[in-house]
């Protein structure tokens, strides 16, 4: 083996050789050799980088051990390395992690105590513990172990402002909260909170009735202790939601009327309407009072209510004035009793008459609804005015809403005989049909809502028929009035069974039929009017029709559309259906006696002069007969004076007497042509 | 307006007390005269009392008073609500 040359210089360049590999740890052995003889500072700093490379490797080292160690799960050998590398690298990082594995090592320490404790029944202790790690590791888990020691300590209070902000998902965290939250007295939170567990069991049943209970009892002390009827209300309509017993009914019932009685008082108005769109019964104060909030806000709204207020005030108002057992509180004798109902009526009808009269068509539907409302109802008021076990009466508006209809409808089926004819009877049930909601939207003008509703009907009977008809019917009327020809047709053709039934509609449809004029209502008017006809004939339709029919061939001749001839085909037609019909009468004479004189003047341009006499014989008018005579004394004249032979003229002289003759033997003119013919120094042949 | 606002008098009021409300109001001058008048008016005759009387007072308070829910009977105790081990299987 080959000696190592020892001079300070070999071993110099030795160690050159070494650094330049990155072997530091065998360079640094040979710069320290080398630097005893030389001592050069480029020497020393060659082996201070040396030192720095080894430590950072001894480091890396050190770091890839405490992760072998992780790996494995031994976090203090883990430490215990990072230290050793944080020593000689002073890294921040490595502080930390440091820092984050001594929290973890303590942690774990924690839990197996407070693991212990909770095992051990020491709940507070627990608690306690379970605390420290919440607060150390922002834990929700050791939050709801917490929780749940408290709950389990019977710490209830602490118990609910560690479970509350949470969202919970296991159902032992979520009982023992809504536990807490009981008794806490909050029952409404806790039977929420239990509302998100899925259990059938007897046991959790029966404390569920318990807290419903606890609560029921709850408001009773609050309602002796006379707390703000309004807050008992609503919270008594949230039991409502986890049970429906009938102390609870009556509770909220009571709260409720001393809610609204109060805001009545403050004069709270809209407050109290608002309150009743939660309110499906119709208990007879709360009835009164809606009605009068109604009349109240609408005197102090004037024009500005919205439509659906007037709507509600129509219905509220004319239910509850037409209730027995709300003027009967008034003191008034019962014979004055009508009168102040329809005083206090009349007063409710020019609130409405005065909002429809500054809005616009809408607005003026309210005034329908009401007059439509009006008559029903008091119609029902009559009829069971007798009734003393009927019950009491109400609008069609109000029935829809409080789902009274079938009620009502039964009273008036019961009751034929009270009513005026068939008419008045389907009509009035109508309203309480199956189909109510649709003909009311008729009322509102909301024909395509009440089209579509009629898909939603189950029952048949025979006010909903006529309901369905009466809807399919105005439905088809608003069709033509809008120039919607095809389904004017289709719905109007549809709703013919209607007029057997009631005797409205079929005037209603015909009764404009008589002031039209113009295009292009005639047409569709004609056209519907036919189909219709096809369908039902009567005198009323074939009066229309044959107005329009007039009316509309009249038109087209005047605008060039059709000839004198169509005109006067469609004339007769017209009166073959209504004879009566005097304006085609009229215009047929008129053109008769046009056609007749244009077949005239024809016969006399073409000289085909025994035509034109036979015309103005067939003639009834006088015009044909005029015209041919002035034609005839036009033509003794021009022949007078002409230049023609005068064999010529004896010849058309005698022609013309004899046309005359025929038409005429005593007509003056015959006496001029005979004149005539005698100075040409001869006579009639 | 409401009459009975205008001369602060009660439903109850006789006519002698709303002539002397009414001349009171007269003399506050909160209202115009007219109304005053109108207001009088409107209170003195018996059938357009009744209207108003219907318009601007409820009458729920005696029946509301008769209809006072009692408590009910047996009353349950916090005491029974007993923490329940059924939920404790997957804590």
């Amino acid at each position: 083996m080959k000696k190592k040359a020892q001079s300070p210089q070999a071993i110099l360049a030795r160690a050159e050789k070494m650094f330049a590999k990155e072997n530091f740890q065998a360079a640094k052995k040979e710069y320290e050799k080398a630097n005893r003889d030389l001592q050069q500072d480029k020497i020393i700093a060659k082996i201070q980088i040396c030192k720095k490379e080894i430590a950072g490797r001894n480091a890396k080292e050190l770091i890839k051990k405490a992760r072998k160690h992780l790996k494995k799960n031994k976090k203090a050998e883990a430490v215990t390395c990072f230290e050793k590398a944080y020593q000689i690298t002073g890294q921040k990082w490595l502080q930390e992690k440091i820092k984050e594995l001594r929290e973890e090592l303590h942690g774990r320490d924690s839990v197996n105590e407070a693991i212990m404790a909770e095992n051990k029944g020491d709940y507070p202790a627990a608690a306690e513990l379970y605390g420290q790690l919440e607060a150390s590791e922002k834990s929700q888990e050791m939050r709801c172990k917490k929780a749940h020691c408290l709950v389990m300590a019977e710490k209830w209070k602490e118990a609910v402002s560690s479970y509350e902000g949470i969202t919970l998902s296991v159902p032992r965290d979520i009982y023992d909260f809504g536990l807490a939250l009981a008794k806490q007295g909050r029952y409404h939170d806790c039977l929420q909170t239990w509302e998100g567990l899925d259990s059938g069991h007897p046991d959790f049943a029966a404390q569920k009735k318990l807290v419903i209970s606890l609560w029921i009892n709850n408001l009773h002390d609050r309602l002796q202790n006379d707390n703000d009827p309004a807050m008992l209300y609503e919270e008594a309509r949230q039991v409502l939601h986890f049970t429906d017993h009938p102390d609870l009914k009556r509770l909220m019932e009571y709260c409720r009327a001393g809610f609204v009685e109060r805001l009545w008082l403050e004069e709270r108005y809209e407050t109290i309407i608002e309150l009743f769109h939660n309110i499906t019964e119709t208990d007879i104060d709360l009835l009164e009072l809606r009605a009068k909030a109604g009349f109240r806000l609408m005197e102090e709204l004037g024009n500005n209510p919205s439509r659906r207020m007037v709507d509600d005030f129509t219905m509220y108002w004319l239910t509850a004035l037409h209730h027995p057992g709300i003027l009967e509180k008034y003191p008034v004798v019962r014979e004055e009793r009508d009168d102040l109902r329809q005083k206090l009526i009349k007063r409710a009808e020019k609130l409405v008459k005065k909002y429809a009269d500054s809005g616009g068509p809408e607005a003026k539907n309210a005034l329908n609804l009401w007059r439509t409302e009006r008559r029903v109802i008091e119609d029902l008021y009559e009829l069971s005015a007798d009734q003393r076990d009927g019950p009491p009466v109400c609008t069609p508006r109000f029935a829809v809403y409080f789902d009274q209809s079938a009620q009502m409808a039964e009273l008036i089926r019961a009751n034929r005989d009270f009513f005026r004819n068939t008419e008045h009877h389907i009509t009035t049930g109508s309203y309480f049909s199956s189909a109510a909601k649709g003909l009311l939207n008729v009322e509102n003008e909301k024909y395509e809502q009440a089209l579509n509703e009629l898909n939603e009907i189950t029952s048949r009977d025979e006010f909903t028929e006529f309901a369905v008809l009466r809807i399919q019917f105005e439905y088809g009327l608003h069709c033509l009035h809008s120039g919607n020809v095809k389904n004017a047709v289709k719905y109007l053709t549809l709703a013919t069974p209607l007029f057997d039934k009631a005797s409205g509609p079929e005037k209603k449809l015909t009764g404009n039929a008589f002031d039209i004029y113009e295009a292009p209502a005639l047409q569709h008017y004609e056209e519907v009017l036919k189909a219709v006809r096809k369908k039902r004939q009567s005198t009323e339709i074939n009066k229309a029709l044959s107005a329009i029919m007039a009316h509309n061939s009249i038109y087209l001749h005047n605008n060039n559309r059709i000839n004198i001839k169509t005109l006067n085909t469609t004339l007769k037609k017209a009166l073959a259906l209504d004879p009566d019909n005097e304006a085609a009468r009229i215009t047929l004479r008129d053109v008769d006696r046009n056609l007749e004189l244009i077949k005239l003047h024809q016969a006399i341009d073409k000289l085909k002069m025994n035509k034109a006499c036979r015309i103005v014989l067939d003639s009834e008018y006088e015009e044909p007969y005029n015209v041919f005579f002035n034609f005839i004394k036009h033509n003794i004249e021009a022949l007078s004076n002409s230049e023609m032979e005068k064999s010529e003229k004896i010849l058309i002289l005698n022609d013309m007497y004899g046309w005359c003759l025929t038409v005429d033997s005593y007509h003056p003119v015959l006496d001029d042509l005979s004149e005539e013919l005698n100075r040409l120094g001869t006579e009639r042949k | 307006m409401n009459p009975y606002k205008i001369l602060g008098v009660d439903r109850s009021a006789g006519k002698r007390e709303i002539v002397q409300a009414a001349a009171m109001a007269l003399r506050e001058r909160k209202f115009s005269g007219h109304e005053v008048a109108l207001a009088q008016k409107q209170l003195l005759d018996p059938a357009s009392k009744a209207v108003l009387d219907f318009l601007y007072f409820v009458e729920s308070n005696q029946r509301r008073a008769e209809t006072k829910p009692h408590q009910p009977g047996k009353r349950p105790d916090i005491a029974d609500l007993k923490r329940l081990i059924l939920f404790d299987a997957n804590p």
